[in-house]
């Protein structure tokens, strides 16, 4: 098992001056350690390779439906299913494997795991009004796995913990690779949220994509207002505001961004009646 | 990153609860942490210097009352509600005497309007508006935009960390990939036409004024 390895590389990343010192004898350098280090680092900043990232982002969904099962609805899971890959289908990383589930809990979040996967909530479900919102949240997270931000962040992290030798085993080739470390500090992430950039990042990203889709792309900036709207500090909101940046101060930027961008589409269709007709059945 | 995540722990650490932020990202925490008053006063002072940003919070914190006191929104309702005699209770019986006259108008005026950008991007949305955000709320207990507490425990940090993997929901959820023709069809029965639209410029910004946002580096 190479989780604890790994976890105490983490939690030594505050002592590392000290404690990644202790390994040289500065009275007689290793020259041949310090270049086997910077090699590993070199290799260490490579990119991850494709099923490795599929694998690391399964394993972070197989944890997610460990903590909140999924909802017991064909219907309503195929559905988000639909218009899940009719949007990543418009995107440059159209050929990965796309899942998309919706998780039973009230709570309002979405979550992209690496490689595909997508999430989100009943709770979300109940306060969008149409496919427009949905595609929005949709987007914002497909987003998340277009640019990689959850594998970089994990990767910034095992580096910063100088678990050198791990993150190089998990871009390199070579026949052994344990994702389990990985899926724990990616679960970390959900648990603490991305930085401020990728989500900004992800928002933008969130918009071109549901007009990509065709629809009416206001439907992200529209479940964020609704979301500002809902009584602050309300259980189902203290995790999405835990993780990321105030509602608030998104919509602002999204206003900025799509200023004389995306009013050509605003009359496209928000789908709100089938919206309706297929998240009927959930419970309210 | 961790870095980044102590001067972010740190100077949210350094803002105590009351204590006025002198620029657009302490407006903000004062914003977040309900303090809604004091991010008001901000806010305004920013608004008044001609900051876009912070105009859009304001008129949203005015749409919806928060930093705004008791007796400003009761001035506000009786302005709204026309002339002041309308608003005045019905005078006492007779019995106890001269009934003192109503009370001189209010003198407040109401807060200023959000610019006319923002009110084109809120039109915007609100004219998408099918959820809670729009009058069809579809669940009863989800009117005026308040969410119900169900006193169910919702996913909390604390879940995500400690969770153990279930492969069997995983391999359910796997089940129900969609392929790409199906998921054309069902854009066509919506009329949903794909579009050619390029990504837009968003990070890494670079902020007009240093000192607007320290949370941002």
């Amino acid at each position: 098992m190479r989780v604890p390895g790994l976890i105490i590389s983490v939690v030594a990343a505050g002592l590392a001056g000290s404690a990644f010192a202790a390994g040289f004898n500065f009275n007689n350098i290793d020259l041949g350690r310090v270049v086997d280090m910077g090699q590993k680092l070199a290799t260490a900043t490579a990119e991850v390779p494709e099923d490795r990232e599929i694998e690391i982002g399964r394993g972070m969904a197989a944890a997610l439906l460990g903590a909140t099962p999924l909802v017991r609805d064909d219907g309503v899971q195929r559905y988000v299913n639909r218009i899940g890959m009719w949007i990543a289908g418009r995107t440059e990383r159209a050929g990965l494997p796309w899942h998309f589930g919706v998780l039973d809990t009230e709570t309002v979040n979405a979550f992209a795991a690496p490689g595909g996967y997508v999430f989100v909530t009943r709770g979300l479900l109940r306060i969008a009004g149409s496919e427009s919102d949905l595609a929005g949240v949709l987007s914002h997270e497909i987003g998340h796995v277009l640019r990689r931000h959850h594998l970089e962040a994990i990767r910034k992290q095992a580096l910063q913990g100088l678990a050198i030798d791990l993150v190089g085993e998990a871009v390199s080739r070579s026949a052994h690779f344990d994702a389990t470390p990985f899926i724990q500090v990616g679960m970390q992430i959900y648990a603490r949220g991305l930085d401020r950039d990728d989500e900004f990042e992800a928002d933008g990203i969130g918009v071109v994509l549901a007009a990509r889709g065709g629809y009416e792309p206001y439907g992200l900036p529209r479940l964020l207002l609704t979301i500002n709207q809902l009584k602050p500090g309300a259980a189902d909101l203290v995790l999405l505001n835990a993780t990321h940046p105030p509602t608030m101060e998104r919509l602002a930027r999204l206003e900025k961004l799509m200023a004389g961008k995306f009013e050509i589409y605003e009359h496209n269709p928000t789908v709100a009646e089938r919206y309706l007709r297929a998240t009927r059945s959930l419970p309210p | 990153m961790i870095q980044r995540l102590f001067r972010t722990a740190i100077f949210a650490a350094l803002i105590p609860a009351g204590v006025a932020a002198a620029d657009f990202g302490g407006a903000m925490i004062l914003y977040q942490q309900g303090q809604y008053a004091a991010a008001q006063q901000e806010f305004l002072a920013l608004a008044n210097e001609g900051d876009p940003d912070a105009q859009f919070i304001l008129g949203d914190m005015y749409a919806r009352g928060q930093g705004v006191t008791p007796d400003q929104i009761k001035q506000g309702e009786a302005l709204a509600a026309g002339p002041p005699a309308a608003a005045t209770p019905p005078p006492p019986p007779p019995a106890a005497g001269t009934p003192a006259p109503p009370p001189p108008p209010p003198s407040a005026a109401p807060p200023p309007p959000a610019p006319a950008a923002s009110d084109n991007f809120f039109a915007r949305l609100s004219r998408g508006a099918t959820g809670l955000l729009g009058s069809q709320a579809r669940a009863p207990e989800t009117n005026q935009g308040v969410t119900p507490s169900l006193g169910i425990r919702g996913l909390s940090a604390e879940d995500l960390r400690t969770a153990a993997p279930n492969p069997q929901a995983l391999q359910q959820m796997e089940g129900y990939q969609c392929n790409a023709v199906d998921a054309a069809d069902f854009a066509r029965t919506a009329q949903l036409t794909a579009q050619n639209v390029p990504y837009l410029q968003t990070a890494p910004q670079t902020p007009v004024n240093p000192q607007r946002n320290p949370l941002m580096h």
